[in-house]
This record gives C-alpha cells, sequence and structure tokens, in this order.
C-alpha cells in the first residue's frame, strides 16, 4: 500500500511541475486583471448587527419597563442632590408639565424639601404663600427590626400624625401619616439614617395645586358674606312678622353654609401645613449585604439562627429538585443534541485516521 | 486582496493543473480550463464566502469541475472541429502521453504510462480521490468538500483504489 502511495506521490509531482511557462503567464494576466488595490470597507457582518439591535431592544425594553412613570407626567426639577443621596433616586411627579406657574412653585418647592449645594436655597417659609398639598413617598430597605415603631414614633415627635399602618406580605410594610412641612427634612434625614450604607432608598414627591379651591371657597365666602348683610338689612327693615320669620330661616342657613364654608378653606389650610408622608419599608435579612466589616458579622450572624439556616437549605434544595424536575420533562430535547455531538466525534476521529 | 489571491493562485495552480490534465488528457485543453477557471474565480472572489468548512481550494476546484462540465457538453458539438485544428497545427497539440515523453526519460515514461493505465481501470470516485489526494496533493477536507462525500466514505474509496492500484502495478 505505501508504494502504491508512493508512485501516486511521484507521479503528482511530476504532473505538478509540468507546465511553469503557462503558469507565469497565466499569473501575468491575473495580476492585469486584478481589482486596484483599495482600503476595504469596514462591514459589521449581519450576525453582529442582529446581536446588537437585539441587545439595544432588550435594553430599551428593560429601560421603558422599569421607569416608574410615564414620562408625560414626570417634572424633573432643576435641584442638585446633596453629595449624600448621590444613590438614592428621585422622581418629583406632578399634575401639571413643565413651565406653567405651577411648576415654578413646585420647583421652589423641591429646592426647599432637598436642601443641597445649589447656589440659592429657597426656605421652605418662602413658599407658604403658594397653596401646594405636597405627597411624598419614601421607599426603604432595612435591616433594622424596629424601623416601623421608630417611624410612628417620629412622626408623633415631629408634631405630625400616623393615620394608616399595612402590612403587605412579611417584611414589608406601608405607614401613612401627615407632617408639618417644614419637619419633612428631619424625618427624611432619620429615615435615611435607618437604611443601612445607602444602599437603597426611593423617594417620590406628588405636588397639587389647590388655588383654584380656594378661590373657589372665598368666592362663596364672599357671596355668603354679601348676601348675610342684605337679608340683615332687609330684616331690619320688615314689618310683617311673616316675612321676618322667613328672613331669619334663610339667615340661619346662609350662616351655616358660611361656616362650612370656613371650615373648608380651614382644613385647605391643613392640607397646605402638613404634607402627607407614605414610608414603604422593605425589611431584608442581614446577611444578604456584604459591604463591610460589620456586615460580615451580619452575615455569619444570620446563618448562625438555625430558621434562616434551615431557610438557606430548603431553598437550595428546592432549587436542586425544581432542576431535576424539569430536566425530567425536558430530557428528550437533548438527544439531538447527543446524536450530533457522537456524529461530530466520529467525524473527527475519522479526519485523524485519514490524516 | 491582490496579494492575496496570487499567493493562493501560485499555491493552486499546479495543483488545478494536475488535476484538469488527468482529466482531459490534453495540454493545451488542460491550460484553456485552468485560465478559465482563475479567470472565473477572480471573477467572483468577492462573493466566495468560507462557510460549512468551504475553502479556497474547494471552490477553485469546484469551478474547474463547472467548467468541465460545461467543456464536455460543448465538446459533443465541436470535437471534430476541434481535434481537426489542433491535429493540423504541430507543436500546438499534445496529449498527456507526448508531455510524459517530453519530460522524462525512457524508463521512467514507461512507469507513468502503466500509472496513467493502472488510473484508467478505477471507478470515476476513486480516480477521483486518487488525483485529488496524490496529483493535486489536496488535504482530506478539501477532497471530502469537492466530492461532496463523508470522511468516512472517503476513506473507503481512497483504501479501495489503493489497494486496486497496488495490485495493478504489482508494488
Amino acid at each position: 500500500m505505501t508504494e502504491a502511495k508512493e508512485t501516486m506521490k511521484a507521479f503528482g509531482k511530476v504532473l505538478r511541475s509540468i507546465n511553469p511557462k503557462h503558469q507565469t503567464a497565466l499569473r501575468r494576466l491575473l495580476s492585469q486583471r486584478l481589482p486596484q488595490e483599495s482600503t476595504p470597507r469596514k462591514t459589521i457582518p449581519f450576525r453582529h448587527l442582529f446581536f446588537l439591535g437585539a441587545w439595544s431592544m432588550t435594553a430599551l425594553l428593560l429601560v421603558l419597563i422599569t421607569r416608574p412613570n410615564s414620562p408625560s407626567n414626570i417634572v424633573t426639577p432643576a435641584i442638585s442632590q446633596p453629595r449624600e443621596y448621590a444613590e438614592d433616586t428621585l422622581t418629583l411627579t406632578a399634575g401639571v408639565t413643565g413651565g406653567s406657574p405651577l411648576a415654578d412653585k413646585l420647583d421652589q418647592t423641591a429646592s426647599a424639601i432637598f436642601p443641597g449645594n445649589g447656589d440659592v436655597i429657597v426656605n421652605y417659609e418662602d413658599t407658604q404663600g403658594s397653596m401646594l398639598e405636597t405627597t411624598t413617598r419614601l421607599n426603604i430597605m432595612t435591616t433594622e427590626k424596629d424601623a416601623p415603631a421608630n417611624i410612628i414614633m417620629l412622626f408623633s415627635s415631629l408634631g405630625g400624625h400616623v393615620s394608616t399602618v399595612a402590612t403587605r406580605t412579611a417584611g414589608w410594610q406601608t405607614i401613612t401619616g401627615f407632617v408639618p412641612s417644614k419637619s419633612y427634612p428631619t424625618l427624611k434625614d432619620n429615615v435615611r439614617n435607618m437604611v443601612r450604607g445607602n444602599r437603597y432608598m426611593s423617594e417620590t414627591l406628588q405636588a397639587d395645586d389647590l388655588i383654584p379651591q380656594a378661590i373657589n371657597i372665598e368666592s362663596n365666602i364672599a357671596d355668603a358674606t354679601a348676601s348675610i348683610d342684605a337679608l340683615n338689612k332687609q330684616l331690619l327693615e320688615a314689618r310683617d312678622e311673616a316675612l321676618k320669620t322667613s328672613l331669619n330661616r334663610q339667615l340661619t342657613s346662609l350662616e351655616t353654609k358660611l361656616e362650612r364654608y370656613h371650615k373648608s378653606l380651614t382644613a385647605l389650610h391643613d392640607r397646605v401645613d402638613f404634607m402627607t408622608v407614605t414610608i414603604g419599608i422593605n425589611e431584608i435579612p442581614a446577611f444578604w449585604k456584604v459591604k463591610t466589616a460589620d456586615d460580615l458579622q451580619n452575615l455569619v450572624a444570620g446563618f448562625e439562627e438555625p430558621s434562616v439556616f434551615q431557610q438557606c437549605w430548603i431553598n437550595v434544595l428546592t432549587v436542586f429538585f425544581r432542576l431535576l424536575q424539569v430536566l425530567s420533562v425536558t430530557f428528550w430535547l437533548f438527544i439531538p443534541l447527543g446524536i450530533w455531538l457522537l456524529a461530530r466525534k466520529r467525524e473527527h476521529r475519522t479526519w485523524q485516521e485519514l490524516e | 486582496m491582490e496579494h492575496q489571491f496570487l499567493e493562493l493562485y501560485d499555491d493552486y495552480y499546479p495543483k488545478l493543473y494536475a488535476y484538469i490534465l488527468m482529466r482531459v488528457r490534453h495540454k493545451e485543453q488542460a491550460e484553456d480550463i485552468v485560465q478559465q477557471t482563475f479567470l472565473k474565480a477572480l471573477e467572483n472572489v468577492a462573493s466566495f464566502k468560507p462557510r460549512q468548512g468551504a475553502t479556497f481550494g474547494s471552490w477553485v476546484f469546484q469551478i474547474a469541475k463547472n467548467e468541465l462540465i460545461d467543456r464536455s457538453r460543448q465538446k459533443t458539438r465541436l470535437v471534430f472541429c476541434d481535434t481537426e485544428i489542433l491535429d493540423a497545427v504541430p507543436g500546438t497539440s499534445s496529449t498527456i502521453e507526448e508531455l510524459l515523453q517530453k519530460e522524462c526519460d525512457a524508463e521512467q515514461k514507461e512507469k507513468w504510462l502503466k500509472v496513467l493505465s493502472s488510473l484508467d481501470r478505477l471507478d470515476d470516485d476513486e480516480r477521483e480521490v486518487i488525483t485529488l489526494k496524490y496529483l493535486s496533493d489536496l488535504p482530506y477536507k478539501e477532497i471530502a468538500k469537492t466530492m461532496n462525500k463523508k470522511p468516512n466514505t472517503l476513506a473507503v474509496i481512497l483504501k479501495r483504489a489503493l489497494e486496486k492500484v497496488r495490485k495493478d502495478l504489482h508494488v
């Protein structure tokens, strides 16, 4: 067999070396016909473009999904956040769009609430002339177990009060309360201290203009006062008893209305003076965050608790058994893959043998 | 691109020439087909995309095979005229036997003629494999791609062909 191979190889060598003149002539012809050397245009392969497009779309979708509010009603205030709040997420939401007088007032209010490194710090008192009802929501993640109780006490100590405390799921509580607008920065600072390492804290601020309502009530008050004055004048001039009785009834009704209007106006001013604050507390296990030596100690301490340790094991075993379940259902999908891999291996071995 | 193409040309010209010569057994026709093959390759080199193991070698050999098929179709109509013209002009036509006579001494010529006749007795596939492997010196992967055969089949054909050649040449 080797002899036959060698003979064939020798014959091949003779045939391959038979025609050098034609080779040279054809080479010359080809080099003449070759296109001029030009800088090759760098084209991105289709599959790269496909993956780039797919990744961009995914990123866009993620951004759209994770946006807290729709873009139509978000006014981003031109305020500089304090350095220590750098990791916080701030979204200022209002029922109006930017550029209106209300939006300007809103900016002022926001600057007052979040005093930072900006050149102009507007005092909270300066905004009292405006009629803005402000609602805020703070979301925190904390390892402090006493955080809800501390927050309730904080509301009282700042001159406010708690209206509702709701527990949605284990470890997740929502506390809603009212606090004087002036005291809000203090409340926020105290709440922030409960967040270990500033790892997570989001804040949403919503402001509604109450001026139209106030104007409406004040005009009703003016009307009612004028009517009472007119009725009083008629009552002084009246001689008929029946007419006097009728006028007195109307007067009483109007005075009741006037009192109601005054109460509404007071309530409206209270809504401006007090901020509605909702605090979402997500209590997380101590071993979640490993950042500092303290956190590491917390981690170790967390695992030392038998319930945590047991829960971890249960989770690990659950994942393992779920994987087994998935594999048992989908194992037949791997059969063609296995056949293909075997065929490839066999082909590779044959190539090696041939070479 | 110019540089690369000419490098590939230098590499593949002798291989392709040997293959074509073995197929047509005629020097001028082989030269013509090789020339046409490389010109077509040059025209279409921009569209050549190495996919699924295809190499420049397998691609250019595929062009050559297509050219051979085209020529064989034309030959059925033109063979009379062609042969007449070639035979009428001395020195312009030479068969592979004449070429071997020119290139080698008498003893060697006898040996190569025996090899040629031995190759003639092989099946088409066997002759193709032997030609591509030993006369054109192509790697197995390019042969498999050119012949569109799986490696196992290729191995069997090659072994059978070599066995036949060995028996025929008494080596």
